[in-house]
């Protein structure tokens, strides 16, 4: 097992390192508008000047040297565009909270309400059938709409403000529904699918033969072993919330990371990009490296070797 | 596990909730807006977005009133030499700096001035607006080139700590409406040196001598703007405290917010409009909004730069042959183009000339009516009879001359611009239908939505397109910067080649005339006119219609802020009423305004 | 052959008769299909699919429908009919300059199962043959999953975003993007399944026989990866064009002047708090629902069927 964790450990760093510098590479393709809020009216010796004193005219491997060395500083640099001279890291710091704890909000309820849903939807019936239809509007419709309708009509109906506002607890209300559906709809079909996987195995068969009613089944054998892979998944799906929701946070004004990859790409601001790639690919690995080992932990049958993860994403979440 | 999840979330959440609690009710303006500052440096940037900023908190020597007239600011009093050259500014008694927490840091003095000239004029700041200050200030281009590293010899100086002293490199009627943009604002020396690259960069790397302090500057969530309680003019200020919240879809939203009663004031959205006036209530709050001074028009580009598959060559041509380009001027049919936008009264927007009416005045006399100017202004643009008839003495002139037709028209539009890609498919069906598919091609393509300007305008990508200018200071001048050759041109209507005289173009002879008139106004305006009419009458530019102009719901009348030709919007004199202002209102009070504006002006003009 | 071969062997032709009397009656497509058939609703649903992806192509050639970007006036007035509701000449009325809403949103229809096909067919052939490498030769193994893991880690919309941006929006730039990343998926699914299949007995007689890699994996592997390969293709053209429409929310997708439903439903977005031309988000939005849930269904229920215990 140890031996396994330092294994991991270093394939994680060696992958973090690799995007490091792929990252730095990709950016040096970006055109040199981005490093000017006012290129449009600079001359050439004044862009020179400018890229000269950036370090922008050295060496590649020096400029790669200089780069490494702020990251383990921790320094990710300062603004160019987006807020000019403002410490990326300040940025974020501003932004982060306000995501994760709207996430871990919406996650919490996507994962109460979806498993129950994935329960009764494996079950069907009455109550099943309903669900299903509800999961399957979840996953059909665009969430860019559902999202519009819902802020309209449920803030109408509710009496709430339509925008978020942070001294105004009822406001968080919508957000973190709006945030928490595609999640729902993603744990509700995941778990439909696994536990009519798990149905045909041999310890459900066994299980039933014993005589055990279907409830205590459900609960007792298959949502136990349901736990392992939701532990591969969760790290990564806990880390993320961190990068917000593109949708949910602009159509609220929520003050959060949601729209801000995408913003510092079309405003051109190559440094804020550059940390903004690096943090959600730190993330990534570090979720997948958490998630191994807490599988590898809980789950004896794991064989440790390979990419062999849960699969991710539904159709809903490919605002990432 | 979940219990401890969630107490997690409440402290989180708890620690984000203590922030700028914004005071409800009457004392607040509630606003949103969607395009963020990314810099409260005033003195480089020339985004209007941010220049509003610094409008609200920033002071500067004189100031416009509400009818646009200017008066007194932080200068009490000034005068200007015989000559004109030479203008002395005396500051009021008193006047301070504060910081965001309304604490006094240091008093204003006339060194800021200067201090504030020299930092534009420093080539490594990189000021937008630094073009704007050496192209009238006597020796300050020589310094802003590097010539000299003596800044004493540039037109800009404190004799004392109350007396501000430009010397100008040529008479400039237009000097005094210069001061009250970005480059022309105050700085305090010691805090722009303390700050270094940091100045700017948020709420508290800023010092306030405006109406309005920055209280609390949140990128993408929100302004709160407060009373600046040392301001020389606080009695002018009537809006205690303003709220400005961030949303990215602010036009979409804020029309069905101030209907809920969460914003005060809205600009209604032209599909809302329908919705609107069926509305009990609602059909009483929609008023015009008025007329901004942004020009748009259509350029035809005589320096191309386009992919083989363009023809290039063909257009080349084409586009040097007078009736062809008048075809196409007298063909667009500017109302239709203007109905996907405006749909209601399109009339209200459209143009005759580049500068907008309105914007200046000799003798009582606006602009657009002088000279050549007046004949163009009289005439109505879009005779599609006329156009067909330059067509086809376009076709016959030009298929001698070896261009083949159809003549490929590249029309780029910005393709995050909902409007532009249905005006421009508007275009490319009217004027097809009107000239025939068999004159004119016209090619519709999307530009990249970042580095639009420099991919498509710049660089030359364009056969066609809508480009816009909107003024930095009150005179004609500066409508005329989009044609220079030495302001990075748009169109370089220079290189038309029927104009040229020798090694300049007719037009570039007619604006340097124009600018050799420093002394008398009405010979000014008169030889501005002449060259703006030159680019209308030979089609090197159709004029389209002027910026915003939308509808507005508002509990705030805009009539009793600040007002100017090229203004920002200003809070200073807004009130607040309870209830939203309703058409009538507007109407009577737009009808008193424009009535005491124009006996004003002739006022001031005599 | 050699001669002498010749003498020691005689070659048999296959036995027909013998295969046909050894035969279990089992097909595993025809069980597939079967069972595929049982499910009622996923049948109405890939009926349903094949009527909306017929129609969508067969639109513009029916009599009485009107191009897609042309824009109609009125015949007296001169000016554009626009926001026209649904009457009889325009089924879904017009838009804001007066160009049907119907024949746009089957036209948006066209472009996005255009993307979505397109994506998914890059996504099967690119990433069945990436996958069957990276599975089947081992020395590679190492490499190429040291790539994957630092490509994968990259969020997928991170990538999308950053190559729309770095090329000129448009619908080659958005195939690129979705084909750039969307084999990874399937590349890692196919190499899981080679790894288990690889050193089954049959294979690695296949391999002491010196048949070729290629054979080998079109003949022994290709076959057992047809389902699971089929429902992957299923859910990608949905998730393609819930893509484009991300894209074209943050402002990276098509040209505004392209009817796709990413933008007819950006354009409908802006008219939402007008409740007359609600419609205008309504309908394109409907559409785009549809699709989505049919090729949802059809290929979960193609999934179930695919799955040999569910082959009664």
């Amino acid at each position: 097992m140890i031996r396994y964790v330092i294994k991991r450990l270093f394939q994680a760093a060696a992958t973090l390192w690799a995007i490091v510098t792929l990252v730095f590479f990709l950016m040096r393709f970006l055109p040199i508008e981005g490093y000017f809020p006012e290129y449009d009216r600079m001359d050439e010796t004044q862009i020179q000047a400018a890229l000269t004193s950036m370090g922008l005219n050295d060496p590649i491997w020096m400029q790669l040297g200089r780069f490494y060395g702020a990251l383990v500083r921790g320094d990710l640099g300062e603004s160019l565009i987006y807020r000019p001279h403002v410490p990326v890291a300040q940025i974020i710091a501003e932004k982060a909270p306000v995501s994760i704890a709207m996430g871990l909000s919406a996650m919490a309820l996507s994962l109460a309400a979806g498993i129950p849903l994935g329960i009764a939807m494996a079950r069907g019936g009455w109550v099943g059938r309903p669900a299903g239809w509800f999961v399957i509007f979840l996953t059909a419709v665009p969430s860019a709409v559902y999202h519009l309708f819902l802020q309209l009509y449920g803030t109408a109906a509710l009496g709430l403000p339509m925008l978020f506002s942070a001294d105004h607890p009822a406001s968080w209300i919508l957000p973190v529904i709006s945030m928490s559906l595609g999640g729902m709809a993603f744990y509700a079909l995941w778990l439909k699918r696994y536990m009519a996987d798990e149905a045909g195995r041999d310890y459900v068969r066994l299980a039933r033969a014993k005589g055990l009613p279907p409830g205590a089944v459900t609960r007792r054998h298959v949502l136990r072993c349901a736990v392992i892979p939701l532990a591969q998944y969760l790290p990564t799906a806990v880390l993320t919330t961190l990068a917000g929701s593109v949708y949910v946070e602009s159509l609220y004004s929520v003050p959060g990371m949601g729209g801000l990859l995408v913003e510092v790409i079309r405003r051109q601001d190559p440094v804020m990009v550059q940390a903004l790639v690096l943090i959600y690919s730190a993330l990534g690995v570090v979720g997948l490296l958490l998630g191994d080992l807490f599988m590898a932990a809980l789950d004896p049958r794991v064989r440790l070797a390979g990419p062999a993860r849960q699969e991710k994403g539904g159709s809903h979440d490919s605002e990432g | 596990m979940k219990r401890r999840l969630f107490a997690l979330l409440v402290g989180v959440m708890t620690a984000i909730t203590a922030g700028c609690a914004p005071a409800t009710g009457a004392a607040c303006l509630r606003r949103l807006y969607a395009w963020e500052l990314s810099t409260l440096n005033y003195l480089i940037t020339s985004r209007s977005h941010e220049l509003s900023f610094a409008a609200n908190c920033i002071g500067t020597l004189v100031e416009y009133d509400a009818y646009g007239i200017l008066g007194p600011g932080l200068a009490e009093s000034w005068t200007e030499s015989d000559d004109g050259l030479m203008w002395t500014f005396t500051l009021r008694e008193g006047l301070t700096w504060i910081d965001s927490e309304g604490r006094n840091v240091a008093p204003l003095t006339a060194q800021d001035f200067v201090d504030s000239a020299r930092y534009v004029l420093d080539r490594a700041n990189a000021s937008a607006t630094a073009n704007i200050l050496y192209r009238v200030i006597d020796g300050a281009e020589a310094y802003f080139q590097g010539l000299t590293d003596d800044f004493a010899s540039v037109g800009v100086w404190a004799p004392d700590d109350r007396t501000v002293c430009y010397r100008l490199r040529a008479p400039a009627p237009y000097f005094l409406t210069m001061l009250t943009y970005g480059c022309f604002m105050p700085v305090q020396g010691d805090f722009l040196r303390a700050k270094g690259d940091a100045f700017g960069r948020d709420e508290h790397c800023v010092l306030y001598s405006g109406a309005y302090v920055l209280a609390e500057f949140s990128p993408q969530s929100g302004h709160c703007y407060q009373a600046n309680p040392a301001y020389w003019d606080r009695q002018a200020v009537h809006i205690p405290t303003i709220q400005e919240i961030y949303n990215k879809d602010a036009a979409s939203l804020e029309a069905e917010m101030f209907r809920r009663g969460e914003v005060d004031m809205a600009q209604i959205p032209t599909a809302l409009m329908d919705d609107w006036m069926a509305g009990e209530e609602t059909a009483d709050w929609v008023f015009p909004g008025r007329e901004g001074n942004f020009t748009y028009f259509y350029a035809f580009n005589f320096n191309v730069n386009l992919p083989e598959e363009y023809e290039p060559e063909n257009w080349k041509k084409a586009v040097n042959n007078v009736n062809f380009r008048r075809a196409i001027a007298y063909g667009l049919n500017r109302i239709k183009l203007l109905a996907v936008t405006e749909p209601d009264e399109p009339e209200r927007l459209a143009l005759r000339t580049l500068t907008p009416p309105d914007f200046a005045y000799v003798d009582g006399v606006d602009y657009t009516q002088l000279g050549p100017l007046e004949a163009v202004s009289a005439r109505e643009p879009y005779q599609p009879q006329a156009a067909r008839g330059y067509a086809a003495l376009a076709r016959a002139q030009l298929e001698a001359n070896g261009v083949h037709f159809p003549v490929k028209v590249l029309m780029p539009y910005h393709p995050s611009d909902a409007g532009w890609a249905l005006e421009a498919q508007v275009a490319k069906q009217q004027l097809e239908s009107l000239l025939g598919a068999d004159f004119i091609e016209v090619v519709m393509e999307a530009g990249p939505s970042t580095g639009f300007i420099s991919a498509v305008r710049a660089s030359g990508r364009y056969c066609l397109m809508k480009c816009n200018w909107g003024p930095d200071y009150a005179d004609p001048e500066t409508y005329t910067d989009p044609f220079l050759p030495e302001e990075g041109g748009f169109n370089a209507p220079e290189l038309a080649e029927e104009y040229r005289l020798g090694s300049t173009g007719r037009y570039e002879a007619l604006l340097e005339a124009a600018r050799a008139q420093t002394q008398d106004r009405s010979d000014r305006y008169e030889a501005f006119a002449r060259a703006e009419a030159f680019l209308i009458d030979e089609a090197l530019v159709i004029p389209y219609a002027r910026g915003t102009g939308s509808y507005w719901a508002s509990r705030v009348n805009p009539l009793e802020g600040a007002y100017s030709p090229f203004g920002l919007m200003r809070y200073k004199g807004m009130r607040l009423y309870d209830e939203p202002l309703t058409r009538e209102a507007y109407a009577q009070a737009l009808a008193a305004w424009r009535a005491e504006r124009a006996r004003r002006l002739q006022e001031a003009g005599s | 052959m050699t001669a002498r071969d010749r003498a020691l062997f005689t070659l048999v032709g296959p036995r027909e008769a013998e295969h046909a009397a050894m035969r279990s009656g089992y097909s595993y497509g025809r069980a597939t299909l079967r069972a595929f058939c049982r499910h009622r609703t996923a049948l109405a649903m890939a009926i349903l699919m094949a009527a909306l992806i017929l129609y969508a192509l067969v639109q513009p050639l029916l009599p009485g429908q009107h191009p897609p970007s042309t824009i109609y006036n009125d015949a007296e007035t001169g000016l554009q009919l626009r926001n026209l509701p649904p009457c009889r000449a325009f089924p879904f009325g017009t838009n804001a300059i007066g160009q049907d809403l119907w024949a746009r949103v089957w036209a948006g229809t066209r472009v996005s199962l255009l993307i979505g096909v397109t994506a998914a067919l890059a996504e099967m052939v690119i990433g069945t043959a990436m996958g069957m490498i990276w599975g089947y030769v081992r020395p590679l193994d190492g490499a190429v999953t040291a790539l994957y893991n630092v490509v994968d880690n990259i969020p997928q919309s991170i990538l999308l975003v950053l190559a729309s941006y770095l090329l000129r929006p448009g619908l080659g730039t958005l195939l690129v993007a979705l084909c750039l990343t969307g084999w990874l998926g399937m590349a890692r699914f196919v190499r899981n399944q080679v790894l288990l299949l690889r050193d089954r007995e049959y294979n690695v007689a296949s391999r002491c026989l010196g048949t070729p890699f290629r054979r080998i994996a079109f003949r022994n592997l290709l076959p057992y990866l047809v389902s699971v390969i089929t429902l992957r293709v299923a859910l990608t053209v949905p998730a393609a064009i819930g893509s484009e429409v991300f894209l074209t929310y943050v402002g990276l997708g098509l040209p505004a002047g392209m009817p796709s439903l990413g933008n007819l439903i950006n354009e409908g977005r802006s008219l939402m708090m007008a409740a007359s031309l609600r419609y205008q988000l309504i309908f394109p939005a409907a559409v785009l629902s549809l699709v989505t849930l049919c090729f949802y269904v059809v290929g979960n229920a193609l999934a179930d069927a695919a799955d040999p215990r569910n082959h009664r």
